[in-house]
């Protein structure tokens, strides 16, 4: 294969050097009051999306993405089950669904009320512009007076900021590597795994004529998903 | 508008499209209304898309950005024509507004269809819904009591329980309904028979191409409530057709609008947004896509119910309990009480039972089985109406007609699935054949209510083999582990029961005592005992399959299985008494009855022993002389066992008494 043809950055962090960082970031957090002193509750805010972030890309394997990938009514904390557009194109769409892992979804709803709260007091008490921020993000930062969509580049900026930019020196979409060499060790079947990383081939499992319930697949997966967030310590 | 530039200006969208939908007017009324047809959808679709773009004004000429572009070019299959056509749209539209300096034309209109097809269409919105549609689901599972006769209620209420609970989302499901005559609707094996196609299929035309759907459980209530309110509604016997929705909801415009009023309240915008939602939900839960796609018209199977049915069943969520994530049965209805296995249909199986005996010819059996024939077809008899009641009375006629069940075999399955339906814990509905924890309890309590092993027997495998009749008329059963733990029969009074040889010979010579049938017993006993016969496979040898050859070869042309059709050498395996009494029957049977008989073994009377009649005489000598709880099969069991003991026994070790000797 050519070097052109590399997708991602093939690196699969060392699960001791994972769990230092996952801990470093849940010292530095804070529990977001609404009410608090404007400053004071941004540091806390931003902190906690980018948590929220790192913790569904690690419970679901997400791309990290320029435009937000999962947004508001995109995830169904009942079911739980996320949608996800990640290979969107001018001609085309590749969405697909992604099981989750027991408690991820609620904890999404509650990130989507925190999160419009939060708007309400930008909006009603502050200077900080909402322009750049559609109704339908769900995972935002407020950076430099602006509230705007968790981009990579958002994420690294708030890292940064907390001083926690070395504790995470790999790129973003290291959960997809770690899955991968993860299930290979352990013996998880990869096609179980592999649609809802978005490596869809054909007969998808959602194919007009596939015979099993995604409920099968979706099981391993959340199994999985659950054995992963227990390593990288979000469990 | 503001000039913005010597080429550009920038205008509010509303206006680029009023300026943009006098173009399109003026292109298509040139053109001949079909060909019109295409590019005002176009525009309608880009109009759409313009007004949802993030921004206040636009520039003229308008630009098209990949997102303003993709979203129309991703909306072909929504449109209903090719790729080719609908590109050729695209790029009629685009160059009609160039022309006009309203827009810039794109490059590249690459109409692109979804890369790989799936059985569900990934609908972002649709997917956003999936909260409203568990509220509607929530609204629908208590939309009022039986007691609600509004009609517009309970029609809404059956068409949308149709869609949310059975996954019935064939796209033209309300014009379909309209035209739907009665009986498509089964309520008693709850099925609903579809047209799938519209008239111009080109699959099938005449007839036209039907299929049978399952319907969940609340559906079907919906459905019985919508039946219930309109008994005034009923047509005189004369009138051609019986619809299946009441006379005012005939029109399909009129069950639209009340659908669309229903949905728009439960927050759906369209039908078919609502449509998308159902599908994507049973994706998402137990549904496999297949079944989906079929659900939703897109895949004509055969006809047969079975095919649309799960192993597991529905199952009917409790709302009161869905944030625990468990999936319970809901509580019977005093309704569902009244619907058990009634009076009538015991009385009915009670008569049957008592009617059958060993002497009941074929053509009484016929008799009886066309009896409750009758009493199941015509209306004003007073049959079981129960569908459990139904469907035992189907099962007696299934098995009287059948004349490999034997008459006590058939007394007592039914007997035994009567008694579990009447007095145990008892099944009220097909439905509950359908919940795994209420049929195994069932089955449970079934087989605890007999204290004796094989009356436990009997009653397991009755049944079982009632479940089976039900499955295999399309019935929805749980599949059963019978092989579980639980419905195990201990089998520790067996082993008692085998027989030695010097019993076998010990009865033989009691029975022989008895001048007028003894010596066929003991022929039936030792074919039995040595030969490993079963009883029926006794009772139906014929005169040619005894040719009395060196060997005494028995063939048994008439066995329980194919496997049993076998020929046994008897010879080798018979002691000298045996052989004895075997030739001494030989000969009576050739001296007193000839030719005249078919059979072999014979009663003094000249005919045929009964297999039942049979095992009534000799098991009670078996029992008296043996004093072991032997059946006539004991002596089948114990002609296997001394043959595998004789062929495995170490040198040194003594046969028991009365065995051949294997070098005979």
């Amino acid at each position: 294969m050519s070097e052109s043809r590399r997708f991602g950055a093939r690196i699969v962090p060392r699960r001791e050097a994972l769990t230092a960082a996952i801990d470093a970031l849940e010292s530095r957090r804070r529990a977001v009051r609404v009410d608090a002193p404007l400053r004071e509750m941004i540091g806390a805010f931003n902190l906690a999306m980018v948590y929220a972030w790192l913790r569904l890309s690690w419970a679901a394997a997400l791309r990290p993405r320029r435009d937000p990938v999962v947004r508001r009514n995109r995830y169904d904390a009942r079911l739980g089950w996320l949608f996800v557009e990640d290979k969107d194109s001018p001609y085309g769409v590749e969405a697909r669904v992604i099981p989750l892992s027991e408690g991820e979804g609620p904890r999404l709803a509650r990130l989507q009320d925190l999160g419009d709260r939060v708007r309400y007091r930008l909006q009603t008490t502050s200077h900080v512009t909402l322009d750049g921020l559609s109704d339908d993000s769900l995972f935002f930062v407020i950076l430099g007076g602006r509230a705007i969509p968790l981009s990579p580049q958002a994420l690294r900026s708030v890292l940064d900021a907390s001083g926690l930019a070395d504790s995470f020196p790999w790129p973003l979409n290291v959960p997809r590597h770690y899955w991968i060499t993860r299930a290979l060790e352990d013996g998880v079947r990869l096609t179980d795994l592999d649609p809802f990383l978005g490596h869809l081939h054909d007969p998808l499992p959602w194919g007009p004529y596939a015979a099993r319930p995604l409920s099968h697949s979706a099981s391993s997966f959340r199994r999985f998903a659950t054995t992963i967030l227990k390593e990288v310590g979000f469990l | 508008m503001t000039p913005h530039s010597s080429s550009q200006t920038v205008m509010l969208p509303r206006h680029w499209l009023a300026r943009a939908q006098t173009v399109i007017d003026a292109t298509c009324t040139d053109l001949a209304p079909a060909d019109a047809a295409m590019p005002r959808s176009a525009f309608r679709r880009l109009a759409r898309a313009v007004r949802a773009l993030p921004m206040t004004a636009v520039r003229v000429p308008l630009a098209f950005p990949p997102s303003l572009l993709g979203s129309l070019t991703r909306l072909r299959r929504k449109t209903g024509v090719s790729g080719e056509v609908w590109e050729g749209a695209l790029r009629q539209l685009f160059a009609v507004l160039s022309a006009a300096g309203l827009a810039r034309e794109p490059r590249n209109v690459d109409v692109r269809g979804q890369r790989r097809s799936t059985a569900v269409a990934l609908d972002p919105e649709a997917f956003a819904l999936l909260p409203q549609l568990q509220d509607l689901r929530a609204q629908l599972m208590h939309m009022g009591a039986p007691s609600n006769r509004h009609e517009e209620t309970a029609v809404v209420g059956a068409v949308l329980g149709s869609v949310v609970f059975s996954g019935i989302t064939i796209p033209h499901l309300s014009e379909t309904l309209v035209s739907l005559e009665r009986d498509a609707l089964e309520v008693d094996i709850g099925c609903l028979t579809l047209p799938v196609r519209g008239p111009a299929s080109c699959l099938a035309f005449d007839p036209p191409c039907q299929q049978r759907f399952a319907l969940h459980p609340v559906s079907l209530l919906h459905w019985g409530r919508l039946l219930l309110c309109r008994p005034q509604d009923v047509p005189e016997s004369s009138a051609p057709t019986h619809p299946l929705l009441p006379s005012g909801w005939r029109d399909p415009k009129r069950l639209r609008a009340a659908l669309r009023r229903t949905l728009k309240a439960a927050g759906f915008p369209t039908w078919r947004r609502f449509l998308r939602t159902v599908r994507i939900e049973m994706l998402l839960t137990a549904e496999a896509p297949v079944n989906v796609l079929r659900r939703a018209g897109g895949l004509v199977t055969a006809a047969a119910p079975a095919s649309d049915w799960h192993r597991l069943g529905w199952m009917i969520a409790d709302p009161a309990n869905a944030s625990d994530g468990g999936r319970r049965t809901q509580a019977l209805t005093p309704l569902d009480r009244r619907t058990s296995y009634d009076r009538v249909a015991r009385a009915q199986i009670g008569r049957v039972v008592t009617a059958l005996n060993s002497d009941t010819s074929g053509h009484e059996r016929s008799q009886i089985a066309a009896r409750l024939e009758r009493l199941l077809k015509d209306p004003q008899a007073t049959g079981p109406d129960s569908a459990i009641g139904r469907s035992v009375v189907r099962w007696a006629i299934y098995l009287l007609r059948r004349r490999r069940y034997r008459p006590n075999t058939v007394r007592t399955w039914l007997s035994r699935i009567s008694r579990a339906l009447h007095a145990v814990d008892p099944i009220s509905s097909l439905e509950d054949l359908r919940d795994p924890p209420r049929l195994t309890a069932f089955i449970e309590a079934a087989i605890a209510s007999s204290a004796a092993i094989e009356s436990r027997r009997a009653m397991r495998t009755a049944v079982r083999q009632y479940l089976r009749f039900l499955a295999a008329q399309g019935v929805q059963v749980v599949a059963i582990r019978w092989s579980a733990q639980r419905f195990l029969i201990p089998t520790e009074g067996r082993r008692t029961a085998l027989l030695s040889p010097g019993e076998i010979r010990a009865v033989v010579e009691m029975v022989l005592r008895d001048r007028a049938d003894g010596l066929a017993l003991a022929t039936a006993i030792l074919l039995a005992g040595f030969g490993g016969l079963r009883r029926i496979e006794v009772c139906r040898l014929h005169r040619e399959d005894v040719p009395r050859d060196r060997r005494w070869t028995v063939c048994v042309r008439h066995s329980k299985t194919a496997a049993g059709r076998r020929a046994v050498a008897l010879g080798p395996v018979l002691p000298p008494w045996a052989l004895a009494v075997l030739e001494r029957y030989a000969a009576w049977r050739t001296d007193h009855c000839g030719l005249d008989h078919p059979h072999w073994l014979l009663t003094p009377e000249g005919v045929p022993w009964d297999p039942d009649r049979l095992a009534t005489r000799i098991i009670p000598i078996l029992r008296r002389v043996t004093g072991k709880p032997a059946t006539f099969h004991s002596l089948r069991r114990a002609a296997a066992t001394w043959l595998w003991v004789q062929s495995v026994l170490p040198s040194g070790l003594e046969l028991p008494p009365d065995l051949p000797n294997r070098t005979v």
